[in-house]
């Protein structure tokens, strides 16, 4: 064969090709996106500068009222910069799902956080304290994490707490006023210290809440509006 | 192989992690220019973290280096690199060619670094290789406070040209090179040695500046072809870190030559596109106490049956998943799942159950979720749904309910399962970019040709599947080539240059395949049709895999004939025909660790055996190294003596987080010979159970809730 192949002439630009071609795909299968699309909103992410806080949608308690006195809560996740006002998915054995729309979940019992799906990474589930325990100043209790870390397993996260009453707080939730106490949970563990705030009612519900998820989201903020 | 296209994400997603090192960690180990943990030139005694893999390009004066390091367990590492020193035949006047080499390290870190210890590490350089890089080492490294970083050791070899103060272990011998790919046992450690030393300051978590003092003398490069001038031993550098996964480096090398240096380093336990993600998955379905007393007419009652089935390939078409078959008794459900799209087997199965739990009336106590793929039942999960009730929102729960789920076989489908009408036949197709690289030819290291490659899948029925797939090349410089297989043995590989100039368009492969459990812990496979590019012919297997064993056991018999290099139909070009087989041990040693030993016939009538070890993170990230010694002589090998080489397989989902089931998968070898090849046919079965039998499962268990 002589000198050895015949050199076909195809054009020489093979990484301009690539790209363009990366724009080609398509298939049968829709629930998969081409990889285009997903390349592309990765390259987007990265050059784009971080999104601009949302400004606080504020709703009122006539909009509220319009609603028909459906389960509401509003969720702020002060790391991602969003505050959205979710409703009551479902609920088993003292526990509530709120989903939001785009269906990520936050999972409380009596309004203490126990998981979250969605808010990544995932707080997988919890050891949480009981209200009762939350309301006892001077107490102290156990609380565990599980988060899903890399590499697909849950790592838990442990810390001990002591809990501390910062005093009786009149609460203004959306032009409510609400007698609560805000209790005050310090939690030392091998991620470091952390702070959780709830501002209880009388009789034990837990009307506000600034509460720890994990290392990557911090809190998150809730306060029921309609239970 | 779409390398490229892993490149290319990798460097997207590195530019979108990392950024922000919020806490000042303790000291990294840092990468030198040879790819391996260490200073600039020489080695240092650290290991890099667990599972890391990094991908060097290095250049200084005319020797350019591209290395791929892994970090095989917390001591061991290996590396493959290729390296080209330019000006090789400098005669005074004109420089002629580039040299290139190929060679593969081996670290181990006898000691880690303790309160006054430091920590040790023992090296092979290039010790499968023509010896011109061969250099044995063994080096300290101390960290004082969190910025200083003190490496000393001794090398032999080329890490022991410069300075010598004598040779402890004798004489080295003289390396019988021949062609290559001789492990030179005899040579290390022996021969004149040299200390070598090097001081690493980082003043903040961006900057690191790095001075050494090199034993390396270049004796071949800068003192016999003069491709560079060595003034002396003293190197300087700084890196600067862009993110966790990217760094850059500036040096002054042997008082003579400015050197750069770009790292990529990959965490693969850690996600290039952020943690999982997607939506939330449905909640469990509570029971109300009233609706406990369902009665036997239900399951009788096949319209009933069928509405249930519906709900449920509706509730499971949200994950893109779907039912291949329901059996539903007074108590017990049996669901044959369909994942074509999560790559996460738990995550799927806890989905399902969730599903289940939504559907099913009351009454029914325990389900039992079978994966199917390829039409074939892997495995059967069975979990009580009292258990999955109460363990929703308990904490731990993952493994809680680990505790309380058994894996069994999957057993016969249940009689009057009802299927899914809709699911078979089932046709797919995808229209996709693809490119094609062949590595390593002197004139030319990286050729890559990309284009339009066509792939359909007709599912006739379970089990049954018709596939092909066609490229049409576009663009590119594969057969840019002068080197043409000089090979003694049948070309049914080495011809590849020949398949990529002619095979325009091409026929890839177009197989009939027919997968079977002819008993309770056995598989079958048999695939007739034009298997791969180059052969076609028959392949059946049989393989026995229990659920929960370690081991597996496989045996595979093919004939093949060599396909005509156009990608067409014919077979004229060869007359070569071919009966091959092989008998497999698999094994998973635990934390991912796989090891593979097959024995038997190989394309080119020779006999052997190859032995391979890989090692597999819960996110499908897999790393691996082969080789295959068979009964035909290095000299008729040719060049590198055997086959041999390293695998990397990469899933969509690890570079965008996003559900996926999809793989990017290369091999890369330094030659590619005749010697020790297997046919490359689709679908192998221990691949295609592995996900859903216990080891693995057990592996990303943690997202069974999520």
């Amino acid at each position: 064969m002589g000198k050895g192949v015949a050199l076909m002439g195809r054009s020489k630009k093979p990484v301009l090709a690539a790209l363009a071609l990366m724009l080609a795909a398509c298939g049968s299968d829709p629930s998969e996106a081409p990889l285009s699309t997903v390349l592309l909103s990765a390259a987007k992410t990265a050059v784009s500068p971080k999104a601009q806080p949302a400004a606080a949608m504020a709703i009122t308690r006539a909009q509220i009222a319009a609603t028909g006195g459906i389960p509401l809560i509003r969720l702020g996740v002060p790391s991602r910069d969003v505050v959205v006002y979710i409703t009551r998915r479902d609920t088993n054995s003292g526990t509530e799902s709120w989903a939001t729309g785009d269906n990520t979940v936050v999972t409380l019992r009596n309004g203490v956080l126990i998981s979250t799906r969605g808010l990544t990474p995932d707080l997988m589930s919890a050891d949480a304290p009981t209200v009762s325990q939350l309301a006892n100043a001077g107490g102290s209790h156990a609380r565990s994490y599980f988060v899903l870390g890399d590499n697909d397993t849950n790592d838990r996260l442990e810390f001990t707490c002591t809990m501390a009453s910062l005093g009786s707080q009149r609460l203004e939730v959306i032009e409510r006023i609400y007698a609560t106490t805000h209790m005050q949970e310090t939690c030392t563990g091998d991620s470091g210290k952390i702070v959780n705030d709830f501002w209880i009612e009388g009789g034990g519900f837990i009307r506000q809440s600034h509460q720890w998820t994990n290392p990557k989201i911090g809190y998150i903020d809730i306060a029921k509006l309609v239970e | 192989m779409p390398v490229r296209q892993i490149l290319l994400a990798a460097v997207v997603a590195s530019l979108t992690v990392g950024t922000t090192t919020p806490l000042r960690a303790e000291m990294q180990p840092t990468v030198n220019m040879s790819g391996v943990t260490g200073l600039i030139d020489m080695p240092s005694g650290e290991a890099a973290p667990d599972g890391a893999l990094s991908f060097s390009s290095t250049r200084f004066g005319p020797i350019s280096r591209t290395t791929l390091s892994f970090q095989i367990t917390p001591r061991l590492s290996g590396s493959f690199r290729y390296s080209a020193v330019r000006d090789w035949n400098f005669d005074g006047k004109q420089t002629f060619e580039t040299y290139y080499d190929r060679s593969f390290d081996l670290r181990y870190q006898i000691l880690r670094e303790g309160r006054y210890l430091p920590s040790v590490t023992i090296g092979l350089q290039d010790f499968i290789g023509t010896g011109l890089q061969s250099g044995e080492y063994i080096a300290a490294t101390k960290t004082f406070g969190s910025t200083v970083k003190v490496t000393a050791g001794l090398g032999w070899g080329r890490l022991g040209s410069y300075g010598s103060v004598g040779a402890p272990f004798g004489k080295r011998p003289p390396v019988n090179i021949g062609v290559g790919g001789n492990v030179n046992t005899g040579q290390w450690f022996k021969g004149p040695t040299a200390p070598f030393a090097g001081v690493e300051w980082q003043p903040d978590d961006r900057w690191t500046l790095k001075a050494e003092y090199s034993s390396d003398a270049y004796a071949e490069e800068a003192g016999k072809r003069g491709t560079f001038d060595r003034s002396n031993p003293f190197n300087f550098g700084v890196e600067y870190k862009r993110s966790e996964a990217l760094r850059f480096g500036l040096y002054s090398l042997y008082g003579s030559e400015i050197g750069v240096a770009l790292h990529l380093t990959l965490n693969p336990k850690r996600r290039l596109g952020g943690e999982v993600s997607g939506p939330a998955p449905v909640q469990v379905g509570l029971r109300s106490p009233q609706s406990a007393g369902w009665s036997d007419a239900w399951v009788s009652d096949d319209r009933t049956a069928r509405a249930a089935r519906k709900a449920l390939a509706a509730q499971l078409a949200v994950d893109g998943m779907g039912v291949e078959a329901l059996s539903v008794t007074q108590t017990r459900a049996q669901l044959r799942l369909r994942n074509p799209v999560l790559d996460n087997g738990p995550q799927a199965i806890g989905r399902a159950a969730r599903a289940l739990s939504q559907v099913m009336p009351a009454s029914v106590e325990v389900f039992e979720i079978v994966p199917v793929v390829n039409g074939i039942a892997l495995s059967k999960v069975t979990i009580r749904r009292a258990d999955l009730e109460a363990l929703e929102h308990a904490p731990n729960n993952d493994t809680l309910l680990h505790d309380r789920v058994t894996f069994t076989e999957a057993g016969r489908l249940p009689p009057g399962a009802l299927g899914d009408e809709g699911l078979y036949p089932k046709f797919n197709w995808r229209l996709s970019p693809y490119s094609q690289v062949s590595y390593f030819d002197p004139s030319n290291p990286i050729r890559i040709d990309v284009g339009l490659r066509l792939a359909a899948r007709y599912e006739i029925r379970p089990g049954l599947i018709l596939s092909g797939s066609a490229i049409k090349p576009l663009a590119g410089n594969l057969v840019n080539t002068n080197r043409l297989s000089n090979s003694q043995l049948a070309h049914v590989r080495s011809d590849a240059v020949l398949y990529y100039r002619d095979g325009d368009p091409a026929l890839e492969r177009l197989t009939l395949a027919w997968y079977s459990r002819p008993a309770d812990t056995l598989y079958s496979r048999v695939t007739v049709g034009y298997l791969e590019r180059m052969h076609a012919g028959l392949s059946a297997e049989v393989l026995w895999k229990p659920v929960g064993s370690r081991l597996a056991l496989g045996v595979e018999a093919n004939y093949s004939k060599q396909r005509d290099t156009d990608g067409g139909f014919g077979f004229g070009d060869y007359n070569y025909g071919i009966a091959t087989g092989h008998v497999s041990a698999y094994y998973t040693f635990g934390d991912g660790y796989i090891g593979q030993l097959d024995a038997g016939r190989y394309l080119a009538g020779d006999i052997g055996a190859t032995l391979a070890l890989d090692r597999e993170f819960a996110n499908g990230v897999k790393v691996g190294a082969f080789a295959t010694i068979t009964n035909v002589p290095a000299k008729k090998f040719g060049e590198g003596s055997f086959d041999k080489g390293i695998r990397v397989q990469i899933p969509l989902n690890f570079l965008l987080s996003k559900p996926s089931r999809r793989v990017f998968a290369a091999t890369i070898r330094p030659v590619t010979r005749d010697g020790g090849a297997r046919l490359d046919v689709q679908g192998r079965l221990y691949e295609t159970i592995r996900d859903y039998h216990k080891d693995r499962l057990d592996d990303q268990w943690g997202r069974v809730w999520r």
